[in-house]
């Protein structure tokens, strides 16, 4: 069908890591803790999810390691860093339109009964 | 402690993911949990952990499966509902955690008393072909002016009799278990010792794991080499397991004895008891008595027998009846009129099960309603989960999925949370299972409390549990689920009546708490009365002390009868140094003593036909020395104690306990009075004294008719203990005592030291066995009451904000909303109180045989079971009450 049909599909707290990994390379921590903060707390990876979905998208080819980014002064040198591929990048577009088709599948199936009640 | 537990955890995943991940898990896991605000708690970070560890698992094996996962394909929508599932249930730790906890507590308190029922009434003891079929041979007769006696204590004459005469059994086998000194010198000790005949291991069908058991032609005293065969566990700790053990010597009461064989581990004989030597019924015999092959009057032995073809246990006790009758060659007029019996092999010493069983099987009942209990209530949380999901689940099924699908999901939520159930229950059962172990110490336990068998037993109960609970809250949020996607509205309001359903569940929940509630108070009642009952001694301050010594048939002809004189008196002489001890404050001799051995004897009274009889039979007796009384802390009412001096040789008197004298001295005063007792031809006793009655065997019997001859003037009885007071607890003594005893005579081989309130502790033993399990019951299912009440008064609550909010500002007062929001639960634990309160007087009549001195309708018991109730249910509403009458209607109103 589209091009994007090998890319495997990306939810919940794996749409959130790619989400907080495409503003650049984190660690894992940070990765905890960004994605809490961009969402208002509504995302809380807890550890062991995290790292599980860190293994999964390694698999899948949607992130990798990547060497301590020279702006990450200060922090821990033994840590390792994630970063989005280009193939990530496309899984993250390909779920972002489905989550909007999906929306307005949802708006024209709730409109007319809002209107009969 | 959590830094440990996270280590076990991810030691616990697969090898590849835990050596790219574990480290970095681990600093993360720290730094969030050094985080000052959002920091996780540590249940939070546990119960993550551990899913971590499933879920990995799981991707690693479908990954090494190779499963596709297009939708479809069954295992891949097997394994998403398990994530489903898992997920779901890990988004709500609090609920997750409660639920597993009082499920694993439910299912392990059911499976650790149906594996205790299983040994003491299931199953047979272990290695036994067939158990069914084996019985025990009892007879029960009630000798003129002396209580009815039940046993299956027989001699060798009466085997014989029954080997000969009766042919209602294929096989029939004697045996008779006893202490037996096994080894010599320093390294001397007693050892539980079954002596059987040579038909005993052929009976009951058991193989030796090495060597061989001893039959018919090994079961004869003229052997030289006297046979024995050991227990597993013997062979294990003394001969460290060593097949070469065979042919070795083992010295028993110290005669050399030739191991043949080794018994399989387990292995306990007819009984449940451990015991570590088998030996042939023929080494015994000759020892209990000379004329043991012809003599009536000893028994020492039981029968045991397999049933023929078609034999029912009725028919066989009826021919054993009437070849006893006809064949009983003794002098005792009653034994012509005994009634024989058969029973299985699990039943006690009277040929009744015993009270260890018939607790136990209550308490497997008791188990079954607190499991129960806690399933109503899981249930009731679960509908309440279910529904406040109802929106999330309409619109799952309006993106299309099936409400099969959905449903599915659901009960998958179930049978997780049961089967987490199932594992925690495994924990608790491993608790139980030790705690019942060590207070029935003295039953032969073969497997670890988790065995294999217990292991399918709690995950088949989980699975149907799981499925049960899954089925009917799914059912009903499925169903509101697809009217509300179908427009029909209904989610506002949808469960917030209180259906019939949940009603009842809610009903039979609180029924059930206040039922095991009444049953605990009614236990703990009666051990308190038993504990404090007044037993007419002081069981607690007095220490009991038991002579042995080796077989006279160790000395030359001549120096029998000398030897048998010298250790008849050596107790009394011994008086002396002992009370030389400081801390002893009191000594005494006794033969015959309360909760030990029980004497009757001929009695004459003149100017009496017949001694008068009670309920519990005729008068014992017993012979004992001065301060007896003082020692036992049994009170002289009137009259005086014996005195110093009093003894062989002197002037007979006797002292008569209270009831003995009102019976039959009625209306007279007994003092002066006269009685002969043992033999007609003995001089007249002079009554001297009155003494409080004592409890003479049980906790619970009626005042039987005693009296008490001074030490020296028994005839025809016999057996001395020491019993002992001191200053301090009496088990201090027991180092000086066994000193001074070691330097008066070296014979004594053994010297055995015990109070008398440890023969009767056994007895307590159902009570506190009792009274454990129901409080521990009880108070969980008050737990449970309290979240389920509290979580679905709030889910309640949470949907009629509104409608509270107008009623607030239409000036509803804080009772008219206390009465809004607690409503419904207030009438279901009303209701079902009153269910619970009429179920407890019901069953009383069944329970009211095991209970002490307590009525099965204790007002008081009621009252707390009750007031316990209430008390709960109010504590559990009172949150949400709090939070209605917070509720301000404006800010209410405008968040709609």
């Amino acid at each position: 069908m589209t091009p994007g049909d090998d890319l495997p599909s990306v939810k919940g707290d794996g749409l959130a890591v790619l989400l907080t990994l495409s503003r650049g390379p984190l660690h894992g921590y940070a990765i905890m803790l960004q994605a809490e903060e961009r969402s208002g707390g509504e995302v809380r990876l807890q550890t062991g999810a995290l790292y599980r979905t860190l293994k999964r998208l390694l698999d899948e080819r949607l992130i990798e390691e990547c060497d301590r980014p020279r702006t990450a002064a200060g922090d821990d040198e033994r840590r390792r860093y994630y970063r989005l591929t280009q193939r990530g990048r496309r899984a993250l577009a390909a779920e972002g339109e489905r989550l909007e088709r999906l929306a307005s599948e949802i708006k024209v199936a709730t409109a007319p009964k809002s209107a009969s009640t | 402690v959590r830094e440990r537990a996270y280590r076990f955890l991810l030691r616990l995943l697969p090898r590849g993911f835990r050596e790219r991940f574990s480290a970095e898990i681990l600093d993360t896991a720290r730094q969030a949990s050094q985080r000052t605000r959002g920091r996780p708690s540590a249940l939070v970070v546990l119960t993550d952990l551990l899913a971590t560890v499933v879920l990995v698992r799981v991707d690693a094996l479908r990954a090494a499966l190779r499963v596709r996962t297009h939708p479809g394909s069954p295992v891949s929508s097997l394994f998403q509902d398990a994530r489903f599932a898992l997920r779901a249930l890990l988004r709500d730790p609090l609920f997750t955690a409660f639920s597993v906890i009082t499920l694993g507590l439910g299912i392990g308190a059911g499976v650790t008393m149906f594996a205790v029922v299983d040994r003491l009434l299931l199953r047979g003891p272990d290695h036994v072909v067939d158990p069914d079929r084996v019985v025990r041979v009892y007879f029960s007769h009630e000798p003129a002016g002396m209580r009815r006696f039940t046993s299956s204590g027989v001699g060798h004459v009466t085997y014989e009799l029954v080997r000969s005469r009766v042919r209602a059994f294929d096989q029939l086998a004697s045996y008779a278990t006893n202490g037996s000194r096994i080894g010599h010198g320093a390294d001397a000790r007693a050892a539980r010792v079954t002596y059987a005949s040579g038909t005993f291991f052929g009976l009951l069908g058991v193989q030796p794991i090495l060597g061989r058991f001893f039959g018919p032609e090994d079961d004869d005293p003229a052997r030289p080499d006297r046979p024995v065969v050991l227990s597993h566990a013997i062979w294990q700790r003394d001969f460290a397991g060593s097949p070469e053990v065979l042919g070795r010597t083992l010295v028993v009461e110290d005669q050399p004895h030739t191991i043949v064989g080794v018994a399989p581990a387990g292995f306990t004989g007819a009984e449940l008891r451990p015991v570590e030597l088998w030996l042939p019924m023929s080494l015994l015999s000759p020892r209990v008595t000379q004329d043991w092959a012809t003599t009536w009057d000893a028994l020492w032995m039981s029968v045991i027998g397999r049933l023929a073809a078609d034999v029912s246990a009725e028919a066989a006790g009826a021919e054993l009846t009437d070849a006893f009758r006809a064949g009983y060659g003794g002098d005792e007029p009653s034994m012509r009129a005994a009634n024989l019996f058969v029973a299985p092999l699990g039943a006690g010493d009277a040929g009744t099960q015993t009270a260890e069983a018939r607790v136990a099987r209550w308490l497997l009942g008791v188990s079954a309603l607190l499991l129960l209990a806690v399933c109503a209530n899981l249930v009731n949380l679960l509908i309440a989960r279910d529904m406040r999901r109802v929106r999330d689940l309409s619109v799952r099924l309006a993106l299309g999925a099936s409400a099969a699908r959905v449903q599915r999901l659901l009960v998958a939520e179930a049978l997780a949370l049961a089967l987490g159930g199932a594992a925690c229950a495994l924990a608790v059962a491993q608790l139980l299972g030790g705690l019942a172990r060590r207070l029935l110490a003295d039953v032969q336990w073969s497997s670890p409390p988790v065995d294999a068998r217990l292991l399918a037993v709690a995950a088949v109960t989980a699975l149907a549990l799981g499925l049960v609970m899954g089925l009917v809250p799914a059912a009903r949020a499925v169903s509101l689920a697809r009217s509300s996607a179908a427009g029909l509205g209904g989610t506002r309001d949808g469960g917030a009546r209180q259906g019939p359903l949940r009603a009842s569940l809610a009903v039979t929940q609180a029924a059930l708490s206040v039922l095991l509630l009444i049953g605990a108070g009614l236990f703990s009642r009666s051990l308190v009365n038993a504990l404090s009952t007044d037993l007419g001694i002081e069981p607690e301050e007095v220490l009991v002390v038991e002579l042995s010594r080796g077989t006279l048939a160790a000395f030359p002809p001549d120096q029998v009868e000398g030897e048998r004189a010298r250790r008849r008196v050596f107790p009394l002489e011994a008086l002396e140094s002992l009370r030389a001890i400081p801390e002893v404050t009191h000594a005494a001799v006794a033969v015959g003593m309360p909760f030990g051995n029980r004497f009757s004897v001929r009695l004459w009274i003149p100017g009496l036909d017949s001694i008068p009889r009670l309920s519990t039979g005729g008068p014992s007796i017993s012979a004992v020395s001065d301060e007896y009384f003082a020692t036992v802390g049994t009170s002289i009412l009137r009259g005086r104690a014996f005195r110093r001096g009093e003894g062989a040789g002197t002037e007979r008197v006797a002292i008569v306990s209270e009831t003995m004298a009102r019976t039959v001295w009625p209306g007279e005063d007994a003092i002066g009075k006269c009685l002969i007792a043992m033999s007609d031809t003995l001089p007249c006793a002079t009554v001297v004294g009155v003494a409080a009655d004592a409890r003479r065997g049980a906790l619970r019997e009626e005042p039987s008719m005693h009296y008490y001859i001074p030490a020296g003037q028994e005839v025809g009885f016999g057996g001395a203990v020491l019993l002992l007071e001191g200053e301090d607890t009496p088990l201090a003594l027991a180092p000086d005592v066994r000193r001074v005893l070691a330097a008066l005579d070296g014979t004594i081989t053994y010297v055995e030291l015990g109070t008398i309130q440890e023969r009767i502790d056994p007895q307590l033993r159902p009570w506190r066995l009792g009274t454990a399990v129901l409080a521990s019951a009880g108070v969980l299912a008050l737990i449970t009451m309290l979240v389920g009440v509290y979580s679905i008064t709030s889910y309640l609550l949470s949907l009629r904000t509104r409608e509270i909010a107008v009623r607030v500002s239409l000036g509803a007062t804080a009772l008219h909303l206390a009465r809004l929001v607690m409503g419904g639960s207030a009438d279901t634990t009303l209701v079902g109180a009153s269910t619970g309160v009429a179920l407890a007087l019901g069953a009383g009549r069944f329970v009211a045989p095991l209970l002490f001195d307590v009525s099965p309708r204790d007002p008081l018991v009621f009252g707390g079971a009750v007031g316990g109730l209430l008390l709960t249910a109010l504590l559990a509403s009172a949150p949400p009450c709090a939070k209605a009458a917070r509720i301000d209607p404006n800010e209410a109103l405008r968040a709609e």
